[in-house]
């Protein structure tokens, strides 16, 4: 189901809050935030698959490396 | 390699060992001539990148226009600072080809640690990915360096035509191919200088020990600034006419079955904390290709080994070495039913080891010293350190600090380290590099940093604080100040204010105030790691 930008950023918030990357905000990249290694990575997209209750193709998750990529990957299987 | 090669002590061994080559770029060029419609290098993504044998020897013939235009000239150091990518591996060959000195350095280390190993280096040039742009021009106070950012290696100066009149630079068997800092004692990293001997014989041991051959296709899922990931991932493969999937490394876990699948990738290397991530995960295995994973860096716990390996049918080969020693030195047997589980291998051909007393007397079978190695694959020594050198290189061995034993088989078994250096994910930490941040925090008097167990790292970071009396400083306004002082992966999980405490009053020290590391953890763990499932 379609959501409008300000949920996305909402429920990405919220997700980014619970996997501790606290730092980060809506335009951080994964070279711009040490805590934000291979780990969390695999945190975060776990996280963003339960919350929007989508499955991400490997292909899209190898390349999720900045919020805004993030935004648009999530939008596009919505 | 040219006969009668004259070898310093501490490279020289008994049993015979030939290299093929001279140099990296010898070997490069016959592997174009035998294959050059072969792939060597995948790195998916959005526009997922392929090299092929000869499209890689041209992008590096193109890259020479780069470097002239820079005016480098043969033995220059330059650094290189990438995540896992084409553009790190384009520069990469081209620098060891054309003659430069590689410094591969992590992406993720603060500023300031990047101008010390830029400086220290005497790099002539700064490669650098556009990506970290912000982070590379905080460095401030560099000597004369020319910075060159990299977008894509899709850029037209890439594809710019070499001068095919150029002459190539001779490169010896014994230049420096790469520098590679790693952790020092002192607090401030040490270069560690390998030659393309070093590399060439590295290479070669590995991909022999694995039965590499131009089928063998690698996985890359650890950062390629580190050379035991460059040998095994980049260079073993080059060696028989393989290839290689290399992925930005912080994305690369999550997706690893995935990557294994779609690419048919036969072999891999990384850290051991891989496997118990691995397990965590839901996700099963598809592939019928992959035949061996190579862990080093960590002590691999027999219990992952087994669930790992009952789970994913994959089995797992346990190695030891060092930056020092270009890698690994010594690997469990290969195939699988050759292995000793729980030991860290045989020596590698390219090498000997030795167990050692403190007077460099062989201590026997079954007797706990000294690991020491001599080989084609030991570094000639530290850049510019002369002390340093007289200490690690002495008596024909590279002393490596660390403990071990070995049976009556020859498998060896690794101990533990003499001098507290943290392990954390396979990277090295030294206490004193983040202690001698500590002390730039005006309310800390004193401070010591240990390693503490941790499920997945191996170890994390505990750093132990005293502060002025006066002082109202919280643990996380010091981890604060930490994040803006050193790279990520030093930070401290947890900083332990003493003056907090009501059972320990001060850093415990020794008759000569030397700091009891031992007593320090011994107090951590009774206190802190008791209930832990850490």
């Amino acid at each position: 189901m379609p959501i409008d930008t300000n949920e996305l950023d909402m429920k990405l918030e919220e997700i980014l809050k619970k996997i501790g990357l606290d730092d980060i905000n809506l335009e951080s990249t994964i070279e711009d935030i040490p805590d934000w290694d291979s780990f969390t990575h695999i945190q975060l997209i776990d996280a963003i698959e339960e919350k929007f209750k989508i499955e991400i193709e490997f292909n899209d998750a190898i390349i999720m490396t900045s919020i805004p990529i993030i935004k648009k990957k999530i939008m596009n299987y919505l | 390699m040219e006969e009668n090669i004259s070898l310093i002590k501490h490279q020289q061994i008994s049993k015979k060992f030939k290299i093929d080559y001279n140099n990296i770029r010898e070997l490069f060029y016959e592997k174009v001539k035998d294959g050059p419609d072969d792939i060597f290098l995948i790195s998916p993504g959005e526009n997922t990148v392929e090299f092929t044998y000869a499209k890689l020897k041209l992008l590096i013939k193109n890259t020479y226009n780069i470097f002239r235009s820079l005016e480098l000239k043969s033995k220059d150091r330059v650094s290189l600072i990438f995540h896992n990518s084409p553009e790190f591996v384009a520069l990469y060959f081209s620098a060891l080809c054309f003659g430069l000195t590689a410094v591969p350095i992590n992406p993720d280390i603060a500023s300031k640690e990047m101008r010390y190993i830029i400086n220290d280096s005497k790099s002539k040039a700064i490669f650098y990915s556009n990506v970290l742009e912000s982070k590379i021009k905080n460095i401030k106070n560099l000597d004369d360096v020319k910075l060159k950012k990299i977008t894509s290696i899709n850029d037209q100066e890439f594809s710019l035509k070499n001068d095919d009149s150029f002459e190539e630079n001779e490169i010896s068997v014994y230049d420096a191919a790469v520098t590679l800092y790693t952790s020092g004692t002192s607090g401030n990293p040490k270069g560690v200088i390998l030659s393309h001997l070093n590399l060439l014989s590295k290479s070669k041991a590995i991909s022999e020990w694995f039965h590499f051959d131009t089928k063998t296709r690698a996985l890359c899922i650890l950062p390629l600034d580190h050379i035991a990931w460059q040998v095994t991932n980049l260079l073993s493969p080059l060696y028989q006419g393989g290839s290689t999937v290399i992925v930005q490394e912080k994305v690369s876990l999550r997706s690893f079955w995935d990557l294994v699948n779609r690419y048919d990738v036969t072999w891999t290397s990384g850290m051991a904390s891989i496997l118990p991530i691995l397990l965590s995960r839901s996700k099963e295995r598809k592939d019928q290709t992959l035949k061996a994973i190579l862990c080093g860096g960590q002590i691999l716990t027999r219990t992952v080994q087994k669930q790992f390996e009952d789970r994913f049918k994959v089995p797992i080969f346990d190695g030891y070495g060092l930056t020092e020693t270009t890698g690994f030195t010594c690997i469990n047997g290969f195939p699988a039913e050759k292995r000793r589980i729980g030991s860290i291998g045989k020596v590698l051909p390219a090498n000997e080891m030795t167990i050692l007393d403190e007077n460099s007397k062989d201590v026997g079978e079954n007797n706990v010293g000294e690991i020491c190695i001599r080989g084609y694959n030991v570094t000639s020594g530290y850049l510019g350190l002369k002390e340093k050198n007289k200490e690690s290189f002495r008596d024909g061995w590279f002393h490596s600090g660390d403990f071990g034993w070995k049976d009556s088989d020859g498998f060896f078994y690794f101990q533990g380290r003499e001098d507290f250096l943290i392990i954390k994910g396979g990277m090295n930490i030294y206490p004193a590099e983040l202690e001698n941040v500590l002390y730039q925090h005006p309310d800390i008097i004193e401070c010591a940093v240990i390693g503490i167990p941790h499920k997945l790292l191996g170890e994390d970071i505990c750093a132990f604080v005293k502060c002025k009396e006066e002082s109202e400083v919280s643990e996380m306004e010091l981890k604060e100040f930490c994040k803006n002082n050193i790279g990520g992966f030093k930070q401290p999980q947890k900083i332990v204010i003493i003056n907090l405490l009501d059972d320990l009053d001060d850093i415990p020290k020794g008759p000569t105030k030397k700091i009891l590391y031992r007593d320090l953890k011994k107090y951590y763990m009774e206190k802190y790691q008791k209930n832990s499932k850490n």
